[in-house]
């Protein structure tokens, strides 16, 4: 484990390195501690052993110096030069002590001299070679110590930000992996490696290709590249992954190891998709009003142009009470279709806003609703008399607001008129237990099962934009207000028969 | 000789107000709700009768403004593809107009009285 993270800070194998680094910490801790320390114990170490070889071994014979020699190495080793030199000196000094005043003046020949100069330019020369070797062992300790660091928080790192990493070892085929790769693809815990094979059985089959040419490519070119593919989970879900891939050429310039890391972007993804299809509806919507919006608009604006050009040219008939009449009348028609299409964009926008209001009255549900049939019968007759009938009035009163409710029953009857086919329309209040229940039911070209789900979704129509004109708004606008009222709106409809559509509102009192 | 007008608009207040204004103005008008039964129409026309302009809306139901084109130039190119069309559009529909063929006029929407007796003048007069 420590490998793929050093091999990730450094491309070096430091295993063994760092197990010995552990061990240095111990010497670390002393050898970094006060040089005054130091110095004591190092003192304190030579005295100790001083007094030991005077006391124990033949003060002058050559062995003793060895052992005093490997006192001395032992601490320039673990405490410094320093304090090593000193105890050389104190050793020397030491000897000559015991010489002169133990032994006797005679006993300080040249040729003790030169045996005690000789022990002490050595111990000098090893110490001083000791030193060297210490500095560097410092050096190189620090430096893996500075390694394990990195690599401490790029492990931290990696686990805090769910950053699968990955190395392939293209001579084995095999990779190894962390914890994230391997949650990326849907495993719980870690696989001990993988098989370049197993890690493509994964891919998507619509990716693979890509991703295998991806990678042969830059095996051969030696390059970083980055690249997102979908993997196929054992559970069979599907996931996008980003990765990066970096590949490493052996002294023959010949690729040996690619390492990288995977990220599960599945998440960023899925907004994406979200975003364009919000984006999508948004454009289609937006493509809708404006031709809903521009139609009446034409028909004011010629209507204004023709007054006017006729006007110029004097013609009589222009003013006459059939023609203002029908002009006005038009008008009037028109502004009103115009209106209605703002308030339906104006109420999609405060519902998206979660500010569509209602006022709670306690109103007679069965006046609202003949109320309601009565300002559309005209309008039935005028498209091949379409019977229009209420088949069950109960008298019932519910909480809620008159206009919105009003909105909801006018909403339904334009559609049961639009796709009714002519044939008539029946429409009936009636309460059960708790619940007020209108029903309207027509007999017209019906709504498919899949459509069904849509229909009282935003923009959505059952029918194809161009077949009918309208912001598609109606059931969407007719769901939130009747939903508003704590009720429920549902359709029960078959292709060809006709459509029911029952909405239920709760009941203050039966009638 | 005047030649004949035709209207293709779903929208029956948008139909009647256009027929009245090139009634009034002395042409020959015939109006359809869709792009359907407009072909239907051209179909058993001869080429003498054929409508002078033939002036669509975008948005139809059955066959639209654009299919209606489209559909004529690919199968009637010799024949009705010969009459000049006009479409009128709102500005979103910009995407769409483009894939037609550059000799169809566009009418902006909503539509000028003006605008409207040119190109009806050059064409069918």
């Amino acid at each position: 484990m420590g490998r793929l993270y050093t091999g990730m800070a450094l491309f070096v194998k430091t295993s063994p390195m760092i197990t010995f680094d552990r061990q240095f910490n111990y010497l670390f801790s002393v050898s970094r501690s006060h040089l005054g320390i130091r110095f004591l114990v190092s003192m304190f170490l030579m005295g100790v052993i001083l007094f030991l070889h005077f006391l124990f071994i033949a003060p002058l014979e050559p062995i003793t110096f060895l052992f005093l020699s490997a006192t001395i190495f032992f601490i320039a080793w673990y405490y410094g030069t320093g304090p090593a030199l000193v105890c050389t000196f104190f050793a020397v000094a030491s000897i000559f002590a015991f010489l002169f005043y133990y032994k006797s003046i005679g006993a300080v020949t040249s040729y003790q001299v030169v045996r005690v100069f000789v022990f002490t330019l050595t111990t000098s020369f090893v110490l001083w070679v000791i030193q060297k070797g210490r500095r560097t062992q410092l050096a190189l300790s620090q430096n893996i110590y500075q390694v394990s660091l990195t690599e401490e928080r790029l492990r931290l790192a990696t686990e805090i930000s769910k950053v699968g990493i990955w190395e392939l070892d293209l001579k084995t085929n095999r990779v190894i992996t962390n914890l994230n790769h391997d949650q990326a693809f849907g495993y719980s815990t870690k696989l001990s490696s993988w098989s370049l094979e197993e890690f493509k059985a994964k891919i998507h089959p619509e990716d693979k290709a890509q991703v295998e040419s991806t990678l042969s490519h830059a095996f051969q070119m030696g390059e970083r590249f980055e690249y997102e593919f979908r993997v196929i989970w054992d559970d069979g879900s599907v996931h996008w992954l980003s990765a990066v891939a970096s590949v490493e050429l052996d002294k023959a310039r010949a690729p040996s190891r690619v390492i990288g890391t995977v990220v599960n972007i599945t998440d960023k993804k899925k907004s994406e998709e979200m975003l364009h299809e919000a984006l999508f509806y948004r454009d289609e919507f937006l493509s809708i009003a404006s031709h809903e919006l521009k139609t009446p608009l034409t028909s004011l604006k010629l209507q204004a142009q023709m007054f006017k050009r006729n006007s110029q040219k004097n013609d009589p008939e222009n003013y006459s009470p059939e023609r203002i009449d029908r002009i006005f009348e038009q008008t009037d028609k028109q502004v009103s279709r115009l209106v209605r299409l703002v308030d339906d964009m104006l109420d999609i926008s405060r519902i998206r806003t979660g500010k569509l209001s209602i006022s709670t009255e306690n109103v007679c549900l069965s006046d609202i609703v003949k109320d309601v049939i009565e300002r559309h019968r005209p309008q039935f007759q005028e498209v091949s008399n379409t019977e229009l009938q209420i088949s069950r009035l109960v008298e019932c009163r519910v909480k809620g607001d008159r206009l919105r409710i009003e909105q909801v029953i006018s909403n339904l009857l334009n559609n049961a008129l639009r796709y009714g086919r002519g044939k008539p329309v029946s429409v009936s209040v009636d309460t059960i237990d708790k619940e007020a229940r209108i029903v309207i039911q027509d007999n017209g070209i019906g709504i498919s099962q899949t459509s069904q789900e849509k229909i009282f979704s935003r923009f959505q129509r059952a029918v194809p934009a161009s077949e009918v004109s309208g912001l598609g708004l109606g059931l969407y606008i007719a769901k939130q207000i009747v939903e508003a009222h704590g009720g429920q709106i549902s359709v029960d409809s078959e292709l060809n028969r006709g459509s029911t559509f029952i909405v239920s509102l709760p009941l203050i009192e039966r009638v | 000789m005047r030649k004949s007008v035709y209207i293709v608009d779903d929208d029956e207040d948008v139909r009647e107000i256009m027929l009245y204004a090139l009634e009034h103005e002395g042409y020959l008008v015939k109006s359809f709700p869709n792009g359907y039964v407009a072909l239907e129409n051209l179909k058993n026309l001869s080429p003498e009768s054929y409508p002078g302009l033939i002036i669509l809306d975008f948005h139809m139901p059955e066959m639209d403004g654009v299919t209606f084109i489209k559909t004529i130039k690919r199968d009637f190119a010799k024949t009705l593809g010969t009459i000049p069309m006009a479409i009128s559009t709102a500005e979103n529909d910009a995407t769409h107009t483009k894939t037609l063929p550059i000799e169809v006029i566009k009418l902006n929407k909503p539509m000028d009285l003006d605008d409207l007796l040119k190109v009806v003048n050059s064409h069918c007069h």
